[in-house]
This record gives structure tokens, C-alpha cells and sequence, in this order.
């Protein structure tokens, strides 16, 4: 096991490399000159040429990208056009909101998800199973926006159970409305990608359960729930688990039109805003982090292959 | 003898896309303490369905249904609820499977998978149990039990993980074994290794074992009786010596000449049964075996024959038998 997380820990690395390269190009290769969209059209051209030598962009690129991922290193990931804040800061905030919807989101899909794919595959053919179908099909199709909406006539607007919109800070506001306010979008995020995880628990559980080592099981004496949590359950969790990574990675960059619906002040919010006033070091800084946060979520899957199947440990 | 398991015409339909299949039709025989039944036949021929019905291991909500009786120890089997039949399976009546490695589930470790056994029947506590689980695998002669119980059926070779499954098995101490083709995906010498071994503890433990298999080479060494089985019915069923030296039904003594013989001449073509095993939905009418008998009359093709005893030890299915000279 050693070995293996060793492997992984490894193979992190030619991936942020990767990464990093792509993400330093982005600047560079979009059309026009940093220093001109900088300081406007209009601006004095020994003015801009001062700037040019101040942002390094004079230098060769290899020089400019080894000095940009110090710089990062150092913890500085840029200066936004249009905030004082530093871009920690600016990360940070946005990153609190979109993380918790993200988890939130999370644990709704895969509360309902697991247990009702494991029941349409142990029912494979009954009324149950095609009831859970169905949910699984209008969860994929329905986009998350429409069902935010509805549940905004439904909960918010006839039943007033819940706000309609927005966002507070556990800090400020404490744990209860941080978590009523953040309720909607999660369940709308959530439903969406239980239907994914549904299917996917159905079909690994199907092929599961129609192996040798679940009629020995039984075999020997087993009860059905032991059989079904236990025996196949633990040989069913890789794709499971696979499609649960996906989707936290999804949520991550991918809630954006639910966080617009709901005005939750998340990284979709920030980057469309950043994108849209053409703030380049604010998309570079919220791509960068992202695409990490990817990689380590990754990471951490392939890490959890190895705790549940002894044989992706294997060293070879 | 004490007779231990009594099955009496016992048939298992499944629920197929095409209608309802009877995989197995009719089936009668016993088992007797301490002694090995031998059960052959060709593929498909309802070998596995009859052992996996002994234990109900079909789903049964939605694949199978049984007709008939079977007896354990005088109760039946099938009229057991499956809370009952759990404490059956594993612990009075317990499996061999055909290939340990598919066999074994390969995200635990073997001393795991024993120990599931015992924690299950006998209410064992963990340290307990491990330690069972060891004494299993020096039983079975794995050695170095107290390394390979934490290991995974990945990391251990063939013929041991079929020591594992013959652990896991008996480590109830079963009134009956079933053994369904033990050593069918094992190269010969650790199949006799294997048979050696199951020869070995149905002695030590005296219990009755149920053999599945093709090999007759096997049966001639191990069973002391054979039950013959064709397209789902068992056409014969007598003593091991009865069934390679006096084959009443012709089905048998087709199977008998088919063996390879290590007299005559090499270039000799091997008897071979003409014809091919009908599909379960093409069941022919009257005796199932009539379409590739060189025997049969009018008659097999019309009626179908029932198992008639022609002496203590000897039943078969045929209107001829005893009347042909194979």
C-alpha cells in the first residue's frame, strides 16, 4: 500500500506541471497586450512600456513562467484589475460558499443515490425498480436551474419554508440560516446528480451480484443483508465512488447557473464576473486553484481504490 | 446406512425471456452418511441446477421454482423459510464451487471470508475464529496458515484457493458436501491433490459428499456411487463398479466407451455419442435420450420411460434395460 500511494503521490506531479503550463498560457495567448487592456487604450505609450518591464513581460517566456509559479509558491497568485483584496482573500470568500454547497450537494445525492440503486438492483425487474429508474432519468434530464426554480415556487414562495435566495456566512449569521439559506440549490444540484449515481450504482451492483462470489456467500449462510451491504456492496463502490468523484468536481467549477439562480456568492459567480471584465489574472488565479482542487480530488480517489480492492495495490 | 439426504422428484423450473424452462425434471436419489455420490453427466445436462437447488441458492422471487421433495436428515428442504434455510446453508449442507477464484470474493482476505463462517453458525468472536480460520487452513494443508489468512485469494495459486473454499466449507464440520466440479479449473496433479484431499476429510469427518463432475476418471477413483444424468433427469444411478462394468442404459454405456484407453492401437478414433445435446426448449418427446439412441423403437420415441430399481443397488431409466448387450 505504501508503494501504491507513493505511485499516485508521483504521478501528481507531471499533471500540475501540465496544468500550470496551460493555465500560464492563457494569458499569453489571448489576443492583446496585458499592459494596453491594463491601462486603456489611450495610455501614454512610454507608460505602457513601463508597465510591460514592471509585469515582466518583456522577458522570455520560460523566464516569465518559472517566475510566475515562484511567485506562487511564495503564495502570491496575481492582483485582481478591479479589487484591493489580495487574491487569497478574493479566493477564499467565494471558494467558502461554493465548497459548502459542493458538499452539501454531495451528501443529498449520494444519501439518496447508494441505497436507491442498491434497491432497484436487488428488485432488478419489480415496479421499485422502474419507479427508481424513473427518478434516476428525470434526475438527468431535468436541468438543475428548472428544478432551482421550482423549488423556489414550491418551497420558498407557497410554503415559505425556506428563503428564496441568497447566502450567509456561518460566521456571522450561525450555523442554522447558513444552512437553510444553502438548502434549495443544494437539493436542485444534488437530485440532478443522483440520477447519475443512481445508475451507476445499479448497473456495478447488477454485475456484482450476479457473480460467483455472491452465490458462495450465500452459500454460506450469509443473510440477505449481509450479502448485499457487505459482500457485494464493498465490490460495487469503485465505479460508485468513481462517479461520486466526478461529480464533486463537476460541482465544483459546474454549479455556476444554480449559484446565479440563488445569488450565492460562489468561484461561479466570481468567474463570470472576472471573465466578463476581462479580469485575466482573477481567471488564471480561479483556474489554477480549481484544476489543483481536481487533481487532489483525483488523488484522493485513486487512493480509495486502493484502501477498498487489494488488488489495485498490487506492486508491480 | 443413514441416509442423509433423500431427494425425491424434484424438478426446478427457471422464469427465462422465452417462457418457463425446466432445467432439471424428476430427479430421485439419496445420500448416505460417509459416503461419496458421484453425480455425471455432460454440460448443461442439470448437474448444478440439482446440487444449487439442494442449497436454494436460486433467487426464487424472481428465477426458479421447485417442485418435489427434498429431505435433509427427514425434514424438507423446501418448505423451510429462508431464515431457516440460512442456518442450513453453510452449516449442515455446505459448497464447493467449480473455480475458487471467481469463487472467492477478492476484496477480503481469506481468513476473512472463513472466519464469516463461523462468526455466522457458531457465534464465534473475532479471536476465536481466527484461530479456527488457521487451524482450517493447516487441515486443508495450506502451509503457513498463520501468513496466508491475511492474504486475498489474488495472492495465493490455484490449487490453494481451492483448499480455501474446502476450508471455508467444512469449517462447520457439514453433514454434506457438495463438491461441484472441485477440481474442473486445477491442472491435474493438484487435482489429485484436491480429491485426495476431499477422499481424506470425508473420511476423517464421515460425512456424506455430493460430487459433480465430468471426470470419469475421478468417479472410478473416488465415489462409491454414481447417478448418471441426461438433458436434466438422472438416467442411471448404481454402484461405481455396477455403472463401469454392467451399464443398463445406453446413455451410460456410451459415456463408458468414451473414455480413452490406455490399450489398443493410438490411432483409434474415440467412441463418440452421435448427435448433440438438445436445447432445454427442444426437450424431444418420450425418452429424452431417444433422438441419439442407437437402440431406441417406436416406443422411446413415444413414452417416456420412468426410473424403474432392477436391483437393491440399481435404478435406470429405460424400456430396455437389461435386454441390450453393450
Amino acid at each position: 500500500m505504501k508503494k501504491y500511494v507513493l505511485k499516485r503521490l508521483l504521478a501528481v506531479i507531471p499533471s500540475l506541471f501540465v496544468v500550470s503550463v496551460v493555465i500560464f498560457m492563457i494569458i499569453h495567448l489571448t489576443p492583446g497586450d496585458p499592459a494596453i487592456i491594463m491601462l486603456g487604450d489611450q495610455a501614454d505609450p512610454a507608460a505602457i512600456e513601463a508597465l510591460r518591464s514592471s509585469l515582466g513581460l518583456n522577458d522570455p517566456l520560460p523566464v516569465q513562467y518559472f517566475n510566475w509559479l515562484i511567485g506562487i509558491f511564495h503564495g502570491d497568485l496575481g492582483q485582481s484589475l478591479y479589487s484591493s483584496e489580495s487574491m487569497a482573500v478574493i479566493l477564499k470568500n467565494h471558494l467558502a460558499p461554493t465548497f459548502a454547497l459542493t458538499v452539501y450537494a454531495l451528501i443529498i445525492a449520494v444519501t439518496i443515490a447508494v441505497p436507491l440503486g442498491i434497491l432497484a438492483s436487488k428488485s432488478r425487474g419489480s415496479i421499485c425498480d422502474r419507479i427508481i429508474s424513473i427518478f434516476s432519468m428525470v434526475g438527468i434530464s431535468l436541468p438543475s436551474f428548472l428544478l432551482g426554480l421550482l423549488l423556489m415556487i414550491l418551497l420558498a414562495v407557497k410554503l415559505k419554508w425556506l428563503p428564496v435566495a441568497g447566502y450567509k456566512t456561518i460566521a456571522e449569521n450561525g450555523f442554522g440560516p447558513f444552512l437553510r439559506y444553502l438548502t434549495m440549490p443544494a437539493i436542485a444540484l444534488g437530485c440532478m446528480e443522483a440520477g447519475l449515481i443512481i445508475r451507476m450504482t445499479r448497473s456495478s451492483m447488477l454485475e456484482v451480484l450476479n457473480s460467483d462470489y455472491i452465490r458462495m456467500a450465500k452459500a454460506k449462510g450469509e443473510k440477505n443483508r449481509a450479502i448485499i451491504l457487505k459482500h457485494a456492496l464493498k465490490n460495487a463502490l469503485i465505479p460508485i465512488i468513481t462517479s461520486i468523484g466526478q461529480t464533486f468536481m463537476g460541482l465544483l467549477s459546474g454549479a455556476t447557473v444554480v449559484e446565479t439562480i440563488f445569488n450565492i456568492p460562489g468561484m461561479g459567480k466570481l468567474i463570470i464576473t472576472a471573465v466578463s471584465q476581462r479580469d485575466y489574472e482573477v481567471v488564471q488565479a480561479v483556474v489554477l486553484f480549481v484544476s489543483v482542487l481536481n487533481i487532489f480530488i483525483c488523488l484522493l480517489i485513486d487512493l480509495l481504490y486502493g484502501v477498498i480492492d487489494p488488488r489495485v495495490r498490487l506492486d508491480d | 446406512m443413514e441416509r442423509i439426504l433423500q431427494i425425491e422428484n424434484l424438478s426446478t423450473s427457471f422464469k427465462t425471456e422465452r417462457g418457463i424452462v425446466k432445467a432439471i425434471e424428476g430427479v430421485s436419489f439419496d445420500v448416505y452418511k460417509g459416503e461419496i455420490l458421484g453425480i455425471v453427466g455432460e454440460s448443461g445436462c442439470g448437474k448444478s441446477v440439482t446440487s444449487q437447488s439442494v442449497m436454494r441458492l436460486y433467487d426464487e422471487k424472481y428465477q426458479v421454482q421447485y417442485t418435489g421433495k427434498i429431505l435433509f436428515n427427514g425434514r424438507n428442504i423446501l418448505s423451510l423459510s429462508e431464515k431457516e434455510m440460512q442456518n442450513v446453508r453453510g452449516n449442515d449442507i455446505a459448497m464447493v464451487f467449480q473455480d475458487a477464484l471467481s469463487a472467492l470474493n477478492p476484496v477480503f482476505t481469506v481468513g476473512h471470508q472463513i472466519m464469516d463462517t463461523l462468526k455466522i453458525h457458531q457465534g464465534m468472536k473475532k479471536a476465536e475464529a481466527r484461530e479456527k480460520a488457521v487451524e482450517m487452513l493447516r487441515l486443508v494443508g495450506i502451509p503457513d496458515p498463520e501468513k496466508r489468512v491475511d492474504q486475498y485469494p489474488h495472492e495465493l495459486s490455484g490449487g490453494m484457493r481451492q483448499r480455501v473454499m474446502i476450508a471455508i466449507a467444512l469449517c462447520c464440520q457439514p453433514m454434506l458436501l457438495i463438491a461441484d466440479e472441485p477440481t474442473t479449473a486445477l491442472d491435474v496433479t493438484i487435482q489429485a491433490q484436491i480429491m485426495d484431499l476431499i477422499l481424506d476429510l470425508n473420511k476423517k469427518l464421515d460425512m456424506g459428499v455430493m460430487l459433480i463432475t465430468h471426470d470419469l476418471s475421478v468417479v472410478a477413483e473416488v465415489c462409491s456411487r454414481v447417478a448418471v444424468m441426461y438433458l436434466g433427469q438422472i438416467v442411471e444411478e448404481a454402484e461405481v463398479n455396477t455403472i463401469f462394468d454392467h451399464p443398463l442404459h445406453p446413455y451410460t454405456a456410451g459415456l463408458m466407451k468414451s473414455v480413452p484407453k490406455m490399450e489398443g492401437e493410438r490411432d483409434e478414433r474415440l467412441y463418440q455419442i452421435k448427435g448433440m445435446v438438445p436445447m432445454l426448449n427442444q426437450i424431444p418427446k418420450g425418452c429424452r435420450f431417444s433422438p441419439r439412441c442407437p437402440y431406441a423403437t417406436e416406443k422411446c420415441h413415444k413414452e417416456m420411460p420412468e426410473q424403474r430399481r432392477v436391483s437393491e443397488t440399481q435404478s435406470v431409466r429405460c424400456f430396455y434395460a437389461g435386454e441390450i448387450d453393450y
